[in-house]
Formats: structure tokens, C-alpha cells, sequence
């Protein structure tokens, strides 16, 4: 999936080399902010691919989601996890299946042209006012 | 040797105090990037790459409120250097959480000697622990911390609480003596040292004439048929000794575990067990201006009391000169053999010593000084300066033994892997000498 926008787009070779040798740099215990700048550095050259059109969007969802399992992966390794993997994974399989739905739903609502219209503005206030009283409760 | 852990130990709810991990800092961070992009870009597809990163966010973006249960026990809350204490805890999040994990935090006199190392983690349920941890160095020590961390389900925020394991006291180790320097007058007391005066005892001390009054079966038969005229046994008297044990307080020099007053303590505790367990009266005066004592008394008992009122002495100082005319008599009697460790590096202590000499009393000074000093760097005469300072100390140990103080050196007991190989170094050897020659007090 990153490859993609490093195969067309010359000008994301720094940031995905640095982005490899932060990935080598956060190897658990020895430098764990490089982990996020390799994170980070995935972001860009996603980024890179979406503005030079290289990447599609469900591409980049995907591309978000193998940088948030990156994440989670990294945490693990940091807070010392060293029995109930098994269980661990499957914990977390939930949270990366919903970051991949949000890609997803986001993705599509990019790729939609939708016209202007105050019941889809009324739809989206009412959306936020439950988001908000769901997050209260 | 551990003793069991006691069965009952309370169960604390202690509140965790929670505060986001490194990585919710880390999600919220890689979300940031493409939401700043696709706000000041004005795209909607640098959306997509955040989106994962605030759904996972949204989805355990609470802060728990939770406590957790903990339980700590300990072996013991008492101790002698060198033995090993088991602390146990088991801690349980009042909550879901993802982990838990415990860590133990031990004061410099404690240390792991085993266990699990560093951090123990457990599932989503409880996490139990156990140390073993030695007693390195004596004195009343606050046991240790546990810190107690909770994670939250989805690991974006982390619950921590520390909680003491409570406190500890530990005895000086006191070095083995087996020949116990004795006065030249023993206290009127009955007691197991043979005195050189005769009495009840079942040491024999000579033959003498009969007179009125002698028991028949004392009579010595053999001397009586060689000589014509009746002649008995005459025993020693057993008697108890008065020793007394004095702290020099004054001045602690050394690393710490094996400094001046370390050894000075150990060597303390050392005099007080071996001779209470031989049934004879032992006191201890710890110098530091303002003294403190305890009265020469016998038994067990009598060592504990000397061992925990030497316990808090580190933190003790004072400007002000010892002044050995404020100790009662009571707890210096006339004919108490006064043993001082002392590393003889100020003037107030010796000055203490040679003042009880001339009080009368038979004193032996245990010189407990190890480390000599270091010349500076770049010192054009750094060995002569080390040769002075040992000729002065040679100076003041002849000076002291001219007023009748012999001085000893005990640099510490030898270590178990030096054992057959240094047994100089012991204090039973140093003392050894008094064993055979007593130790005279009075004028000179």
C-alpha cells in the first residue's frame, strides 16, 4: 500500500527512507518516539500519494489502518506484554476493524458527490448533538 | 533464613491516578498530521488516513475512575542484616482493564536478592508477586513502595498508585565472639566466670589448711595423708562481669553498610550478645554530645534492648562534647570493663576514653576505622602526607595504650569468601588477647 505512492511519486523517497529507519530505530526498547516518526512518516508519503492521485482513497484507508496496527503493535511492545497474546489480538482486532469501517465510511463520503442541501446540514448537527449525548452518558 | 509471609494481610482500595499513555499521545498525534492537511489543503481525502486513528480513540477515549484492590505482606517487620524478607503483593483493577502490573521500590537497605526483576505483569485480572529481600545494612527502614499500574481496556490511559509495604527494622549483625575479655574484678553477682577469688564455684583454685566450719567433703585426702594435717579444696568464685559498650557516634566515616559507626554498632551488638548469653550484665552509652545509655543488665532481653536503642544513632549529631562526668554510676559500675569502638578521628571521643581511664576504669578501645585517606590528585608528596597521617595515628595509639588503653584494630569481620584466609580481621581474635590476660582498672 505505501509502496504505491513511492513507486509514482519520487519526491516521497526521503520521507519513506526516514520513515525505514525510524521503523529500525523504534525496535522495542531501544528508541520508542522513532516509532511515531515512522508513523508519522507512513502518513506523509499516504499523503504524498493522495495529492499526486496515486493512491485511491479505499487504498489510503487501508494504508491508515496498517499505520494504526503499526500503532498498536508498538504499544504492546512497549508496556511488556508477554503472555495472553492470543488474547490481545483478537482485543484489538475490534479496534482496527472499526478504524477501518471509519476509513471506509470516510473514503466513500469523499468519493460521493453529493448536492447541497439543509436536510443533509440538519442531518449532520443532529449527528454530533446524539455523538455528543452518547459520549456524556 | 524468610520466615512465612504472615496468612491475613489487609486488602487496601487505594484510588489509582490515572493519566494517558504514550500511546494515546502517539494516535493523537499521527491524527493530527492529516486532519491539520486536509483542514489548511482543504481535502477530504487526508481524512481517510486519520479516520483509523480517531476511531480507535473514540472507542476507549473515557477516563476510568476505578481503584484497584491491593495487598501487600511482608515476612516480618523484623530482621538482622544479612537475612532475607518476602514481600507479596497481589493487586486486582476494580474495573476492565487491558493489564496490570506491579513494581517493587525498595530503600537502599533492602535489595532483591530474588524473585521476578523489575516489573510484573498480569492479564486483565490480578497480578501476584513475590520478592525475597535481603537486609543489607541495620537501622529502622521504610520497607519499600509497590507501585501498582493499571491499564485501561483499549491501553489510553494508565492507573497508577504506590503503596508502602510499611516498615522494617533491622538488627546489626553481631560478629561471633567466643573468648570474652573480662575485667580483673568481677561484680559480686553470681554468674559463669570464674573469679580469682575464692568462693562456690566448681573451678579449683588451690588447697588450704582445714578450719572450723569446712565441709568434710572437701577434704583432699591425698595432701592430708602427705602432710599429717587435715587440708581441704579451695574453689574459684563464679562471678558475673560488667561490661559496658561504647559507641563513638561522634564521627561516621566510610561507605555506607561498612562505615565507622556500622561496625561500631555491629561490634556493640556483638559484646552484648556474646556476653549476655554467658550470663553476665552489658550496657551500652552511645557518645555523640548528649549521650545515651542503657543500664548494664543480663539476658536476652537485655541484648534486644541495647540492639534497638542503637538503632536510630545515624541520625543523631551534636556539637556539644561528650562529657562522660553526666554518665550515672549505675551505668558505668567501678569494675565494668568498658570496650569503646571508636575509629579515633576525633578528639572528643579519645578525650572520652582517656577520661574513663582515669575514672579507674579498665577500657579497651576497638579502633573501627578501615579506609585511610586518599591524597589529593596532583599532589607533589601525595605518599608522605599518607605516611604522616599513619605516624600520627601510631602516635595516638601509643599515647593511648601509655595511659593504660590498649587499642585493637577491627577493620570489620572478614566477608564468608575470605573466611581461613584473613580471621585476623575478627573481633574474637582482636578481643582474644584480654580473654587470657584480664584487663586491669584502677589508679596508675
Amino acid at each position: 500500500m505505501l509502496a504505491v505512492p513511492v513507486i509514482a511519486a519520487p519526491g516521497a523517497w526521503p520521507v519513506t527512507i526516514a520513515g525505514a529507519a525510524g521503523l529500525l530505530a523504534a525496535v522495542p526498547g531501544r528508541w520508542p518516539a522513532a516509532g511515531t516518526l515512522a508513523a508519522l512518516a507512513a502518513m506523509v508519503t499516504s499523503g504524498i500519494g493522495i495529492a499526486a492521485g496515486t493512491m485511491p482513497l479505499p487504498l489510503a484507508a487501508a494504508s491508515g489502518t496498517l499505520v494504526l496496527a503499526y500503532l498498536l503493535a508498538l504499544d504492546a511492545a512497549e508496556s511488556g506484554l508477554t503472555s495472553g497474546r492470543l488474547r490481545w489480538v483478537r482485543g484489538h482486532l475490534q479496534v482496527l476493524a472499526a478504524g477501518f469501517a471509519a476509513a471506509l465510511v470516510t473514503a466513500i463520503a469523499g468519493m460521493t458527490t453529493v448536492p447541497a442541501s439543509p436536510w443533509l446540514v440538519l442531518a449532520g448537527v443532529a449527528a454530533v448533538g446524539a455523538a455528543l449525548l452518547v459520549a456524556a452518558v | 533464613m524468610a520466615a512465612p509471609v504472615h496468612d491475613v494481610p489487609p486488602v487496601r482500595k487505594p484510588e489509582l491516578t490515572w493519566a494517558p499513555t504514550a500511546h494515546y499521545r502517539r494516535l493523537v498525534t499521527v491524527a493530527l498530521l492529516p486532519l491539520l492537511a486536509a483542514v489548511v489543503l482543504g481535502r477530504l481525502g487526508y481524512l481517510v488516513l486519520a479516520a483509523p486513528m480517531l476511531a480507535a480513540l473514540a472507542l476507549a477515549a473515557r477516563r476510568p475512575g476505578y481503584a484497584a484492590h491491593v495487598s501487600v505482606r511482608s515476612s516480618g517487620d523484623r530482621c538482622f542484616e544479612g537475612e532475607q524478607v518476602i514481600i507479596g503483593v497481589s493487586a486486582e483493577p476494580g474495573g476492565p482493564a487491558a493489564s496490570a502490573g506491579v513494581h517493587l521500590m525498595l530503600p537502599s537497605a533492602l535489595e532483591v536478592s530474588g524473585g521476578p526483576g523489575g516489573r510484573v505483569h498480569g492479564g486483565s485480572g490480578s497480578v501476584e508477586a513475590e520478592w525475597r529481600a535481603g537486609a543489607q545494612r541495620w537501622g529502622r527502614w521504610d520497607s519499600g513502595r509497590v507501585l501498582v499500574t493499571v491499564r485501561s481496556r483499549g491501553g489510553l490511559f494508565a492507573g497508577t498508585v504506590a503503596v508502602s509495604v510499611g516498615e522494617i527494622t533491622v538488627f546489626p549483625r553481631p560478629p561471633s565472639l567466643t573468648q570474652l575479655a573480662l575485667p580483673a574484678q568481677l561484680h559480686s553477682r553470681i554468674g559463669d566466670q570464674v573469679d580469682r577469688r575464692t568462693g562456690e564455684g566448681a573451678e579449683f583454685a588451690g588447697v588450704r589448711p582445714f578450719a572450723p566450719g569446712d565441709r568434710l567433703r572437701r577434704i583432699n585426702w591425698q595432701v592430708t595423708s602427705r602432710r599429717g594435717v587435715l587440708h581441704v579444696n579451695q574453689f574459684a568464685a563464679e562471678r558475673a562481669a560488667e561490661i559496658v559498650a561504647v559507641i563513638d557516634a561522634v564521627t561516621d566515616t566510610g561507605p555506607p553498610g561498612e562505615s565507622t559507626l556500622d561496625r561500631a554498632v555491629r561490634g556493640a551488638a556483638g559484646i552484648a550478645r556474646a556476653y549476655t548469653r554467658a550470663g553476665d550484665r552489658v550496657g551500652v552509652i552511645t557518645l555523640y554530645g548528649p549521650m545515651r545509655w542503657i543500664v548494664p543488665g543480663a539476658g536476652q532481653r537485655q541484648f534486644f534492648r541495647i540492639v534497638e536503642s542503637v538503632l536510630d544513632i545515624r541520625s543523631l549529631y551534636s556539637y556539644v562534647s561528650p562529657d562522660m562526668a553526666r554518665i550515672p554510676p549505675a551505668v558505668l559500675p567501678a569494675d565494668a570493663l568498658v570496650v569503646m569502638f571508636s575509629p579515633l578521628l576525633d578528639e572528643r571521643a579519645i578525650d572520652a576514653a582517656i577520661d574513663l581511664r582515669e575514672r579507674g576504669h579498665a577500657v579497651i578501645v576497638t579502633d573501627v576505622l578501615a579506609t585511610f585517606p586518599t591524597p589529593a590528585r596532583g599532589s607533589a608528596v601525595p605518599g608522605l602526607a599518607l605516611r604522616l597521617w599513619r605516624l600520627e595515628r601510631q602516635a595516638l595509639r601509643y599515647r593511648l595504650e601509655s595511659l593504660g588503653i590498649p587499642v585493637i584494630g577491627w577493620p570489620g569481620e572478614p566477608r564468608a569468601s575470605d573466611l581461613g584466609e584473613d580471621t585476623g580481621a575478627r573481633l574474637d581474635v582482636a578481643l582474644g588477647r584480654f580473654a587470657r590476660q584480664r584487663v586491669r582498672g584502677g589508679a596508675r
